[in-house]
This record gives C-alpha cells, structure tokens and sequence, in this order.
C-alpha cells in the first residue's frame, strides 16, 4: 500500500497490519455512525466520538512505543541448523515517561518469539529467546523484529532493528553411525591403534586439554597440584584418519539433489563431532581443501566452518587424491 | 489459563452492561436476571465453562422468543423488543462464550447491548460510565493480548496488568481526540425525534399536545424556568404552576389553537392592577413565548414586541436570546383568562359513553364545582400514572385511555377531565405549562423540563378554577432545599450544562459554537496565527532533531573488537594467529610492552570483556578513542620486536626480527 511505503519512508524499519479487531471495529464505527445520524441522539454521538478517540489514542501510543525502543541480539558460539537455539536479547525502552508493555520480540524469517516484561522508561530487559535456523551456512544476523499491538490491539506494528555482523551456522546434526576407516581390518586396527595409541613412554605432564583421553590421567599429580594432569606419551606411528566429502554432484540446482547432498553434510559433520568427542584425531578433505588430522575444540570448529561453506559442485564425482592414512568416503550416489 | 480469564472479562462486561441496561430502563428487570446470575458464574467460577449443548440451545432459542413476544412491546418502538432478544441471546451464549470460536460473537452482543444502554441513558453519569467503560476496554485488552502471544510463542504467561500510566493516556487522548469529533459531528436531526429505530419523546412544553405520540417519554433534566418570588411570604406549592398555552379545540386526538396574532385588546388581560405576589421569571432556554401563572394580573414583559396567540399565550420573539426576564404580579387563587364561550363546551368523541362515565363518576354531586371535584378524584385514585403510552392511530386516545388502558400520562389525564366536564356542560379547558420545581435557595425556584405538565381549566361557581386529575405520583413537586444548598446548586448546575450541552445538543448549537469560535479567532486572529507559527515551529524541531547527524556516543561491541585487534596487529600478531588466540592472550603479550599505558590497555580489555561477555553498557566512545591513542601511540614508540605469547612467538614476530637484521649495518663495513 503506497500509504505504507510512505510511513516506512518517515520511519524507517516500521510496518503495519491490521488485525481482525479493526475490521470489526470499522463496522461497529459504521453502524454507529449510522444509528447516530438517524436518530440524532446524542449519547450515540458520544459513544461514537469516544471510540475514535481511542483509536486515534491508541494508534499514537502504541508508535511512541515503537518508536523508542532498541534492541540488540547475543547468539550463542555455536549455533547448528535445525536446533533450537537461544538467543539473548536485550530490549531498551527509551521513553521517558510510557512503560513498553507487551511488546514481542521476534527474529526475521526465523521462527519462535518472545512476549517482553514491562520495560520501564529508560530502562532495558534481557530476555532469552528460542528460535531454530532452517540452513546452514554464513547468514546475516537477521533483524530484530519488535511488534506491538497495545493498547487497542487494532494493528500490529512493528520495527525491524538491522543487527550488525554475521552469523555462522553449522550443519545440523544427525544421529550418524561412526564410519569404516578403508585400511586395516576394523578389529586388528582397532586394537592395534588402541596400543599404539596409548603405548610408549611417557614424555611429559602437563594440564589436561578437552578430547585428552581420561585414560592418560595422572590421579595421583591431579591430587596432589588439585588441577588435572594428563601423562602426555611418545607418540607412536598413529595412522592418520581422513573424512572425505565429495561435493561434485550431476545437477547442484536439483532441489532432490540439494536436500540429499545437505543430508550428506550433516551426517559428516555429526560423524566429525563424534570422532573429535571421542578425543580421535580426524581431518577433513572436501573438494580440494584438506584439514589435517587434529583434536580439540578448535578443530572441530574449523572442520564445522568448513562443512557450514561447502556448496555442491557441477561435475563427475571428484578422485579423491591419494592421501596417506585411511578415509571415510561421503560421496551422493549416482542416480541410475 | 487463559480461557478463564476471557470468561471473567467476558462477566465483567456483562456486569457493567447490565448495570447500564437496568439503570437506563430499557431492559425489564426479569430479562436482566438472566445475564446478570450467567455473568456472576463467569467471574466467580475458576475452571472454563463449556457451552450448553445445541439440543438444548434450540430448546432455549424457543423459550426467548416465546417471552419476548409475550412481553410485546413492539408498539412502543422496535429497541424494547431488540433488547430484551438481545439480553437474552447474550445470557445464553455468554456460557462456554470464552472459547475461541464463540468470542466474537460474545463481544458483538455486549457491544451492541452497551450502545442500546448508552442509546437509553441521559444522566450525567453516563459520562462516568463511558470513561469506566474505555478504561475497562484498555485494561482488558492489556491483559488479554499479552496472555494470546504468550499462549502462542509459547514464552510463558506474563504476570500483571498493564501500566496505569497507558491506561490513563490512552483515556486522556480519547477524551482529547472526542470531544471536538462530538462537537463537530453533523447532526441532521434535533436530539431525539422520530426515527426508523423508534421514538422516545422527551418530556418538556409542547404548545399543541398531540395525545398519538407512541412510546416511552424520556426525562430531560434541562433546565427551563428560575423563579424568584417577592416579599410574599412562604411559598405555597401551588403559586409553581406557569402556562404556556390554554387550549380549546380538540381533534382526532389534538390539541390544537391558532398561533395567529390576537387583536391587541388581548394584552390588556395583563396589564391591570392588583395581584398579591410578585415573581421575576427568567427564561433559561430559548423560547418565543413567556410562562405566565394562571393568576396573573399584570405583566412587565420584556423590552421587545410581544402578542397574544390563540392560545392565550404571551408570545416574543424566538430569536431573542436567553436568559430572559420578565416580572408578573399575579393573584395565586385565581385564573386571568378569556370567558367561556361555545367552544369550551364542544366534545368531537363519543359523547354518550363520556356522559354516562361522567355521571358515574360524579354520583349525587349535583353542583358543578363538587361535580369538578368528584371527577378530578375519580381520575386520580382509578386511573394510573405512566410515561409509557401506546395509544393505537385507530381510536381517539382519550376514549383509549379512559375506557380501555385506564393508564396515561397528565395530558390524557387533563384532556379526559376536559372532556369530561364538557359531557356534563360545564366549559373546560386544557392547559399546558410547568409545576412544581426545586427549591434551589435564597427563594429562588428551578424548573426543567420534566416539570412540563397539563391542568384543567373548568368554570364553575362563575370562575375558572384550576383542578389536576393526575395522580400525586405524575404530578411534578416542589422539591423542598435541604441544609446542602450549594452541593444541589452544584449538581444543578452540572445537570443543566448536562442537559444543554450534551443530551440536547443540536445543529443550532453547533452553529452557535462554530459562530463563537469563529468570532474569538477574528477578534485574536494576530495572535492566533503567531501561536500556531510557533506550535509549528516547535513540532519541526521535535520531529526533525532525532534525525539530525550526530556521531554515535558509544561503541558497539564489534566496534570494540575492531580495536583490540588493531592493537594486536600492531603488537606484531597475525592474522591466523588472531583468529585463535583469546583477548586475554593477547592482552598478556601487550602488558610487558608497556608501561605508561598499561592502565588504558588494561581499560579496554576489560571494556571488551564486559560488554560481549557481562552484557554491560557500551563504553563512551571519546574514552575508548583516548585510551587506544595512548596504547598505540607507546606500541609504536617500541623499536623492540613483538612481546612472547603463551604458546611462543608469534610467527610474523620472526619475520620481522630478519627484517631488522638486514637492515642493520654491520661492524666493520
């Protein structure tokens, strides 16, 4: 409506909608109005310049409260695709004089919302808010959308408020079994790794690091400095374990193919978290960009950042250069 | 749960629109009885009723329709009947009325139910009630509206009601924003006359008295006459009778006389000598005619061209503008009008059936003023008294009321005794004015409206002499002053302005208001456009002063960020190494490098800390551009490499060690 570009033009970020009380409320001004002419009792009159009063009341109320409030959103570290996140949201009330008084604050696009405490005049509440991203990938943080319909409820208003910096999300996670490493047979391996893996002389202590095996730990150190040691091992030929997703697909504008190869990703990267909770040291190859065998917290993000980008690719499915070490293959099967 | 605080808002309202309905009068008290118990069991009950199921809603739907039309009504206008359906249709649908498909249909019929009450109303309270009305709307929906997203979002139910001080603006606007809207809203009709919807007559003087008009006769408080009597004594209560009109003619259910100009002999019934009390009158409305007692004998009337009509009546021009005063003498135990002659004794109606009634009535009194007497009785104790009249077009009303209804109001009271009289031979006249009045102090009377009443004229005993056949409960009193003078002066006073300017507002006074209005803006037109120029000037200001370009006060916390990070791109870290280090390593490699800045350094990590992980203020940004002056500016003072990390030297840190190496000389060369 040309009349609504136009207030969006004056205040910027601010849109309006009625709702189902208004049209009622038009028909109840209408048959007012009506009855008031015909019969020319004034009590009618009354009753008839009362209601359009509070509607007018109500229509600059409700934009003086609109119109001073702020807000700001604070994302967790790590936010994953089709999980419930919590955002933190922190909702100033720059009024002088009117409490902001059932205000709800959404995310744009995102589902979820929050209805607001009273925020008094000059003041500011936090609220926590759980909403769920549909995809992964590095997204704008999407805009703060406060919406007001007090005190009448004839329109909902509300104010987008544009929040600045990106947001990463990582794939979704699924429940994924742990892959077959190509290589030695599973259970010789198996064995042999655990031995090689927890064999050899102890090199050193040190303080203990997240994905350090509690096998490692030093009890009677960790008693005695009162912070947990870890006994840190020569270490022994380790084999080095690969996950490989290939992101060559026919037809990547193919919406089947699209929802399989996300499908694909998310199922990598809930392996990758798995293997890396497990304190495994695991790399990633995708197309050509190779990530090398590691633990830890900071792996795993770089690995998740890694799979948050990947796009499927045009092309014959890509040879998985040789690399030494075994490898976990994810690759979409080719349609007969 | 949200469903039961819908159902007690939903017997609130009911409450209140019972409370209105019943004060008003449109409503019996048996079709409210209904609405009010449903209404209590909604506010008092704490589980969520469910409706009444369809077989025995059919069988209900039945049960009103039978009694509404058992009420009738009907012919007093179609608002009773409407009304009492409505009552009804809501008491039955306000049960189980808080589930979400049936609330719509809830709130339409309190809605229309209220402006039926509000339609009834014409007491000053009906300003309270619209004011408690709006404030309970604004609570309502302010507690209403927050418990629906809540329910919808999932989020918890949020405590409270909504601040006192949107409830009391949102009031204050409207009253604001309505009260020019009332004034200036077209009135195409004048306050309260005919309409499709139904009449209601309003009680006041009516020069020709037509005994069809259907319908209830609504009570208007407007003040009319103000009587202040001279040095005469106690006030007796029948000194407070003032005509307006005597009538003779009567047709098909009319009063009616010429309001042709009557030879100027006429004045002279008023200017003759004598009468024991004097009066000064003063005419509070707008009139063309002067209220006279019955007994006046002389009359100063005011300085403007006066006559006499057919009707006897003293009349002036309308266009005069009130209040107007004027001062009689008159002789309280008689009546000052023209002598009988053949009309006063002309009966249109069934003349037989009046004369057998009247023989009746009047028994053995054999003398005309025992005869006036003995029917003014009868009419009185066997007759009743009501405002409520349905008089059918078909029949003379006076043959209605006397032979099928036995109830009317004081003209067909007058009327009957007229005719009456008129059956047994002795002439008789109608006549209309105000009695009675309230004492409002200092000698002073009030009359309104309601105190518009009818007599009868009759000539017996060689004089007319006045009788009233309306029962004691439809005749208008004198209301006595009590110790509370000022208090009723007062509430006087607000009921007049009440009543002039609200109840009986019409286009003429809206051209009135728009003419005085018109008037003050010429006389201060100079004046009036500076004030606006300034209003204006000052509403730019405040719309257009947030907008202007101001440098933003505070940084935000990526901006902060954006700092840190020069700072350590400075200290010799690189990128990579950024990217996985934390603000407190870095802020450990910075410290041993400084010495004069270590405060400010220390300053803003901890600004930065506080502001991403303690959710704290945005620190000033003058402070923050100060403080990271400071450390940049001693960082680049340091010749020396980049300070050691807690994981070793940072990988640029070497890089740049060759680079210095190459660039210095060496011994010797």
């Amino acid at each position: 409506m040309g009349w609504i570009s136009a207030l969006e033009w004056r205040f910027p970020g601010f849109s309006l909608a009625p709702t189902r009380v208004f049209w009622w409320f038009l028909v109840w001004v209408a048959v007012l109005g009506v009855s008031a002419l015909n019969t020319g009792n004034n009590a009618l009159y009354m009753l008839l310049a009362t209601s359009l009063g509070a509607f007018v009341a109500s229509g600059v109320l409700s934009r003086h409260t609109l119109g001073h409030m702020r807000g700001e959103t604070v994302w967790p570290s790590e936010v994953w695709a089709c999980a419930a996140t919590r955002v933190q949201v922190v909702v100033h009330n720059t009024s002088r004089w009117l409490p902001a008084w059932g205000v709800v604050c959404r995310l744009q696009g995102l589902p979820g919302g929050v209805v607001l405490p009273p925020v008094p005049p000059g003041g500011k509440v936090g609220v926590s808010l759980l909403t769920r991203c549909p995809e992964r990938g590095r997204l704008p943080r999407p805009e703060l959308l406060l919406e007001v319909r007090l005190p009448l409820g004839f329109f909902v208003k509300s104010l987008r408020l544009p929040q600045s910096g990106e947001l990463l999300v990582y794939p979704r996670l699924v429940a994924a079994a742990l892959p077959r490493f190509s290589g030695l047979p599973q259970g010789k391996e198996e064995r042999g790794d655990r031995r090689l893996q927890r064999g050899g002389e102890v090199e050193l202590l040190r303080e203990f690091r997240p994905g350090d095996d509690l096998r490692d730990v030093h009890w009677k150190q960790t008693a005695r400095q009162g912070r947990v040691i870890v006994m840190e091992r020569r270490e022994q030929e380790r084999s080095l374990r690969f996950l490989v997703l290939d992101p060559h697909v026919r037809d990547p504008e193919d919406p089947d193919t699209r929802r399989r190869f996300e499908d694909l990703v998310a199922e990598v990267a809930s392996v990758a978290r798995k293997l890396v909770h497990a304190g495994q040291a695991v790399g990633l190859v995708v197309g050509e960009r190779v990530l090398p065998p590691a633990w830890g917290p900071e792996h795993l993000r770089r690995i998740l950042t890694l799979l948050a980008l990947v796009q499927p690719t045009h092309g014959a499915a890509g040879t998985v250069f040789a690399i030494r070490g075994q490898q976990a293959v994810y690759r979409l099967a080719r349609d007969s | 749960m949200p469903q039961v605080v819908w159902q007690r808002w939903f017997g609130a309202g009911a409450l209140m629109v019972a409370l209105l309905l019943g004060l008003a009068g449109t409503v019996a008290l048996p079709f409210l009885l209904p609405l009010v118990v449903v209404a209590l069991v909604l506010v008092t009950r704490g589980r969520p009723l469910r409706p009444l199921p369809s077989w025995l809603e059919n069988v209900v739907a039945v049960v009103i329709l039978v009694s509404v039309a058992a009420a009738g009504g009907l012919p007093f206008g179609v608002m009773r009947p409407v009304a009492n359906l409505l009552v009804l249709v809501a008491a039955v649908r306000l049960w189980g009325g808080a589930e979400r498909q049936r609330r719509s249909t809830v709130i339409l019929l309190l809605a229309a139910l209220n402006a039926a009450g509000v339609a009834s109303a014409t007491h000053p309270a009906l300003a309270v009630y619209l004011v408690a009305l709006l404030v309970g709307v604004v609570v309502a929906f302010g507690h209403l509206i927050p418990l629906e997203m809540a329910q919808r979002y999932g989020s918890g139910v949020p405590r409270g009601w909504p601040p006192a001080r949107m409830v009391i603006a949102t009031a204050l606007l409207a009253f604001l924003v309505g009260t020019p809207l009332f004034v200036l809203f077209p009135r195409l009709r004048s306050p309260f006359a005919a309409s499709g919807l139904g009449t209601r007559p309003v009680s006041g003087f009516r020069e020709a008295v037509s005994l069809h008009q259907l319908g209830d006769i609504k009570t208007s408080r407007r003040p009319m006459l103000r009587v202040r009597f001279g040095k005469a004594g106690k006030v007796q209560p029948h000194w407070l009778r003032f005509a307006g009109a005597t009538l003779t003619h009567y047709r098909a259910g009319r009063w009616l006389e010429s309001r042709k100009q009557r030879p100027e002999e006429e004045l002279k019934l008023f200017t003759a000598e004598g009468g024991a009390v004097e009066a000064e009158i003063t005419l509070e409305q707008s009139s063309d005619r002067l209220f006279l007692p019955p007994g006046t004998r002389r009359l100063l009337p005011p300085d403007v061209h006066v006559w006499v009509d057919g009707a006897e009546a003293v009349r002036i021009p309308r266009s005069l503008e009130p209040p107007t005063t004027f001062r009689v003498y008159f002789d309280p135990e008689a009546v000052n009008t023209r002598p009988p002659a053949a009309e006063d004794l002309a009966v249109s109606v069934n003349l037989e059936a009046l004369r057998r009634l009247a023989r009746e009535a009047v028994g053995h009194a054999s003398s005309p003023r025992r005869q006036a007497q003995a029917l003014e009785e009868y009419l009185q104790t066997r007759y009743r008294y009501t405002t409520t009249t349905a008089a059918p077009l078909r029949a003379d009303p006076v043959e209605w009321f006397l032979f099928t209804a036995r109830q009317g109001h004081c003209e067909f009271f007058a009327s009957a005794m007229v005719l009456l009289l008129r059956a047994l031979g002795i002439p008789a006249r109608l006549q209309t004015g105000f009695a009675g009045g309230q004492d409002v102090g200092g000698g002073e009377y009030l009359l309104r409206d309601a105190n518009a009443h009818a007599w009868v004229l009759a000539y017996v005993d060689g004089q007319w002499q006045i009788f009233d056949p309306t029962p004691p409960e439809g005749r208008p009193g004198a209301d006595a002053g009590t110790e509370a003078i000022s208090v009723r002066a007062f509430w006087a006073k607000l009921e007049g302005f009440w009543d002039r300017w609200i109840i009986t507002f019409s286009l003429t006074d809206q051209l009135e208001v728009l003419l005085r209005l018109w008037d003050f803006a010429r006389r201060v037109g100079r004046w009036l456009a500076m004030g606006a120029g300034v209003l204006l000037v000052a509403a730019l200001i405040w719309f257009l002063w947030p907008r202007r370009r101001r440098p933003r006060q505070t940084l935000t916390p990526s901006e902060l960020g954006g700092i840190l990070w020069r700072l350590a791109e400075e200290a010799g870290w690189g990128r990579e190494c950024l990217m996985r280090a934390t603000p407190a390593q870095v802020l450990a490699s910075l410290l041993p490098r400084l010495s004069s800045s270590r405060e400010a350094c220390l300053w803003l990590f901890h600004a930065h800390e506080r502001v991403v992980y303690a959710l704290g203020s945005q620190p000033p940004r003058r402070r923050v551009m100060a403080n990271f002056r400071k450390v940049l500016a001693e960082l680049r003072k340091a010749c020396g490499e980049v300070g050691r990390t807690t994981n070793g030297r940072g990988p640029n840190s070497q890089a740049k060690r060759a680079r210095r190496q190459a660039r210095l000389p060496s011994n010797g060369t």
